[in-house]
């Protein structure tokens, strides 16, 4: 696909609910056929901003829109929730390595799994866990 | 002693507020190198960086750890290491060697190498490098847009009126948190009111900021900060995975994101380990490129007077934005907080990003007067405003601003006002006053409007949150009052988001919504006669500054 | 006089080597100015700190204190200060007192029908961590975090940590009157009333005069931490 794609892929373009831009028109709103979920992107559009960050010679950037894009099936409190329990001093070991399980077999996302099981390892050693028995305890 | 009168004078003198101390390296103040800063080197085996600057494996903090996976580039970082650091100098500043070719030789070089790299270069070099390889072509700018009492009204006005001296984002900031929702919502409105395109965020806990972008109340993030030192990153109460993730789930709701760093933080937290603030600050750029984030707002940002006190501290501003530059970083070069009582001193602090040129000359450029700002003060605020027309006009560069008409100006601040007053009139949110549009559209700042009831305002907040308002709901409710317009704006920003064209390096979006960014209008520069020039149409409204004589006049 | 060729060729070669090296390193000398000092630098009248590793040799013992435990009363407002607290560091960074500052916020409480309890913080000198370690401790929930500095937060035990129901950094620009009315405010969430914050005051050239002097005195205080020794009771009767 050709950057910038809101120009030359239009009709390409699809919404996460698979709307397409010329279906997200003020006159749509209106009518009340745009709903919150129709203004997110989808999984599909993040793999290609890879494509264009990847070929922009940023390889790090193509990896955030992978996990992006396997992140766009999870729901908005469940996505606040993951990130809180990634804070330091918020998750046992075992609650981490569960969040890495849910995101692989539950959302598909394993890009997202291996970044949480690596933060799992490098926070027991560090000491930024709760100990084991104490799960559940961090803010929310 | 006897005093000299000249001293005495002297003694009086602005710049002799401000604080200036010596360097101490133990604490960290230390601006370009401490003889505490490790060694470079870097050894690679299995595929894996198992020494990190002088450091192996099994003793790597948690910066080290995400450093070396993440943001070295592990097939180049060998060959990279083997080149002296005044070469790769020499190469930022070499015109024949493209920026490319520069970012590639330095996506393989260690945080300690490249601190070396940027000790090689002085101020004068250092903007040259920054003119070289900024990322976006165009320089852009970015304004602060807050007041003492949170009021989203004013914010809305001043939002329009900075938008239409063409800031290309807008950011606002709460002195009471719970304003949040109703601030990001009069700076949405406010600033398509001013000029299509402007993009907004609303600067608050890492949460909240997210919840706001999710529902579309607001168009991007930047305060993902990150810091330098492993105790300072777990008082900011984050770490570099815990960074990662976020980053990635804000793109997962297509919303454009920076991070935040900047010398002194460590400093003033007391735990800086001992080593430079440019070394940190590098640590803080590479966990920011290994998060895949397109961008940084950095250059000391909040801690300038930390940064600013320690010899060459304003080399190292620089010398960081340029690390962020080299790293193929958008970068949002600070020049956002009040730092000296001197307005010559202030002044000179700026040259050094506005003649190069970067991404964002400042990543906040207050558009109220600074009293009002609530990031305690700007470096440069509105009443700033013709002073930095004419520099753009005596030097011919583009700081990213432009002269208006006074009665344009009134005319998009009541505009602005009166679609906030009617959108919360839709939504059923506090009430805004005729009397109170009135004081808004003609104010200077918040010493000018009348008080709210922050009790009702907060009430209005919360229930905002409670009922899960979005950008949605905006639109509609600006249709419904007669702002189709406006609508048609905010409806047309959230739509980058299913697009994304805006989340790649440095984008802004034109009047059209047109996207510009790092990507398909790159920065160009090799030299006189390349690159970006201050011409045509550009040129000729830089010139029509107020305040010119007639001759026909006199 | 035989060995001259070879010791100017010697000489010849390591002026090269040396002016090769400099080249190289890019180490070119900038003492040569015309302005550089003739006689040295002379005496320099402010002192160099360089090689210290801290600001007070001497660190506070608080082994003898009893530990901070959770209030029950659900009328306690906890106040919690910081290492330093009225120890190394007796004013705030605008010269108010401590014993003045403590004194107001109570009586702030106090005025409004609850009861403080004032703890020393000897694990975080992060302000958001200090006020929320605070309210976890206070019967009520609420709790208020006040560094040696002046820096205050209001906050309540189940916020994010760096979120608060009010903040106030700009310590320069307390008086006595905005730490009454603290402790009031305080009190006030706790009576769950719909509370009108303090209003914000800025100064945006509070920055310049006062953020290195807010570092050095942060230091001071961060080097009283006792981590082992967390909370504890500070106003022990």
């Amino acid at each position: 696909m050709q950057y910038p794609l809101g120009e030359h892929e239009r009709d390409r373009i699809t919404s996460r609910t698979g709307k397409k831009l010329d279906q997200l028109t003020l006159d749509e709103v209106m009518k009340g056929h745009v709903a919150p979920d129709d203004i997110k992107i989808s999984a599909e559009m993040l793999r290609a901003q890879g494509e264009v960050a990847e070929q922009a010679g940023n390889a790090p950037m193509k990896k955030n829109f992978e996990r992006a894009a396997e992140l766009t099936n999870v729901p908005d409190e469940v996505i606040l929730g993951m990130y809180n329990k990634l804070r330091p001093h918020r998750a046992t070991k075992s609650e981490l390595v569960l969040m890495a399980q849910e995101l692989l077999e539950k959302y598909k996302a394993p890009n997202c799994a291996k970044l949480v099981l690596e933060a799992a390892e490098v926070y027991e050693k560090r000491g930024i866990l709760l100990p084991e028995g104490q799960a559940g305890t961090g803010n929310r | 002693m006897k005093r000299s009168k000249r001293f005495e004078v002297l003694d009086q003198r602005p710049v002799n507020k401000d604080g200036f101390i010596n360097e101490w390296p133990e604490m960290g103040f230390v601006a370009m190198k401490s003889p505490y800063d490790p060694k470079p080197s870097v050894r690679v085996e299995n595929g894996r960086i198992v020494e990190l600057d002088g450091k192996q494996r099994e003793d790597f903090d948690f910066l080290d750890t995400f450093i070396a996976d993440y943001a070295i580039n592990i097939e180049r970082t060998e060959e990279s290491m083997k080149i002296p650091a005044v070469d790769i100098a020499r190469m930022i500043v070499d015109i024949h060697v493209s920026r490319k070719e520069v970012l590639d030789v330095i996506s393989g070089i260690t945080p300690a190498r490249m601190t070396e790299v940027i000790n090689e270069l002085n101020v004068v070099e250092l903007m040259m490098g920054m003119q070289k390889i900024r990322a976006r072509r165009v320089p852009g700018n970015q304004a602060h847009v807050t007041n003492l009492k949170d009021d989203p009204v004013q914010i809305a006005a001043d939002a329009a009126e900075g938008a239409l001296r063409g800031f290309a984002e807008e950011e606002t900031t709460m002195g009471v948190a719970r304003y949040a929702p109703l601030d990001a919502m009069g700076l949405l409105i406010g600033s398509q009111v001013g000029r299509p395109g402007v993009l907004t965020q609303c600067s608050s806990e890492e949460a909240t900021e997210l919840e706001l972008g999710i529902r579309g109340l607001t168009t991007y993030a930047e305060t993902l900060s990150v810091y330098g030192t492993e105790k300072v990153f777990i008082d900011g109460d984050d770490t570099p995975y815990s960074k990662a993730f976020l980053n990635s789930c804000y793109a997962s709701r297509g919303l454009k994101v920076r991070f935040t760093s900047g010398s002194g933080s460590e400093v003033l937290m007391g735990s800086s380990e001992k080593k430079s603030m440019l070394y940190l600050e590098c640590r803080c750029l590479y966990v920011t490129k290994g998060c895949g984030s397109q961008g940084i707002q950095n250059g000391s940002v909040s801690c300038i007077g930390i940064t600013g006190s320690v010899p060459a501290g304003i080399r190292e501003v620089l010398g960081e934005n340029l690390v962020a530059a080299l790293l193929g970083l958008e970068c949002a070069s600070s020049n956002d907080q009040s730092f000296s009582n001197s307005d010559m001193r202030r002044t000179a602090r700026t040259m050094l990003e506005f003649l190069p040129g970067t991404d964002f000359i400042f990543s906040g450029y207050a558009a109220e007067p600074n009293y009002d700002n609530m990031f305690a003060g700007s470096n440069f605020d509105a009443e700033d405003f013709d002073d930095y027309n004419v520099f753009q006009r005596d030097m011919q560069v583009d700081g990213g601003l432009r002269p208006v008409k006074e009665a344009d100006v009134i005319a998009v601040r009541n505009k602005a006002a009166k679609a906030v007053q009617s959108v919360f009139r839709q939504l059923g949110l506090a009430e805004v006053s005729d009397e109170q549009v009135e004081a808004i559209t003609y104010a200077h700042g918040s010493k000018d409007t009348l008080p709210r009831d922050v009790v009702a305002d907060l009430m209005s907040a919360e229930d905002v949150m409670k009922r899960g308002i979005t950008g949605i709901d905006v639109v509609k409710a600006l249709a419904e009052s007669g702002f189709t317009d406006v609508a048609e704006s905010v409806l047309a920003m959230l739509k980058q988001r299913v697009i994304g064209d805006y989340m790649q390096t440095a984008a802004i979006l034109d009047r059209n919504f047109h996207v510009m960014s790092g990507v398909n209008t790159p920065n160009d520069y090799m030299g006189p006669g390349t690159g970006y020039r201050v011409e045509g149409e550009r040129w000729e409204e830089i010139k029509r500054i107020p305040h010119r004589i007639n001759p026909m006049d006199i | 006089m035989q060995a001259s060729q070879e010791l100017v060729q010697k000489i010849t070669e390591e002026v090269i080597r040396q002016l090769q090296n400099r080249r190289s390193t890019g180490t070119t000398s900038v003492t040569g100015g015309y302005n550089s000092p003739a006689a040295g630098l002379g005496e320099d009248d402010v002192p160099s700190m360089a090689g210290r590793t801290r600001i007070n040799e001497k660190k506070s013992d608080y082994s003898s204190y009893r530990r901070a435990k959770k209030g029950t009363d659900p009328k306690e407002v906890v106040i919690g200060v910081g290492a330093a607290f009225q120890r190394e560091i007796k004013m705030t960074l605008s010269g108010i007192p401590l014993d003045d500052v403590i004194r107001n916020v109570k009586a702030g409480i106090e005025e409004e029908g609850m009861v403080p309890r004032v703890v020393k913080i000897l694990d975080t000198s992060d302000v958001g961590f200090m006020a929320l370690e605070s309210a976890k401790l206070a019967g009520s929930g609420i709790g208020i975090g006040i560094q040696s500095k002046g820096t205050t937060v209001i906050s309540q035990k189940d916020l994010y940590p760096l979120s608060n129901l009010e903040l106030f950094p700009q310590a320069p620009l307390m008086t006595l009157e905005t730490y009454r009315k603290i402790g009031q405010n305080a009190a006030k969430y706790v009576k769950g009333e719909n509370v009108t914050p303090i209003p914000s005051v800025n100064d945006p050239m509070v920055r310049p005069k006062y953020q290195v002097k807010a570092a050095i005195m942060h230091i001071a205080e961060t080097e009283q931490l006792d981590p082992k020794l967390g909370i504890i009771e500070w106003e022990d009767q």
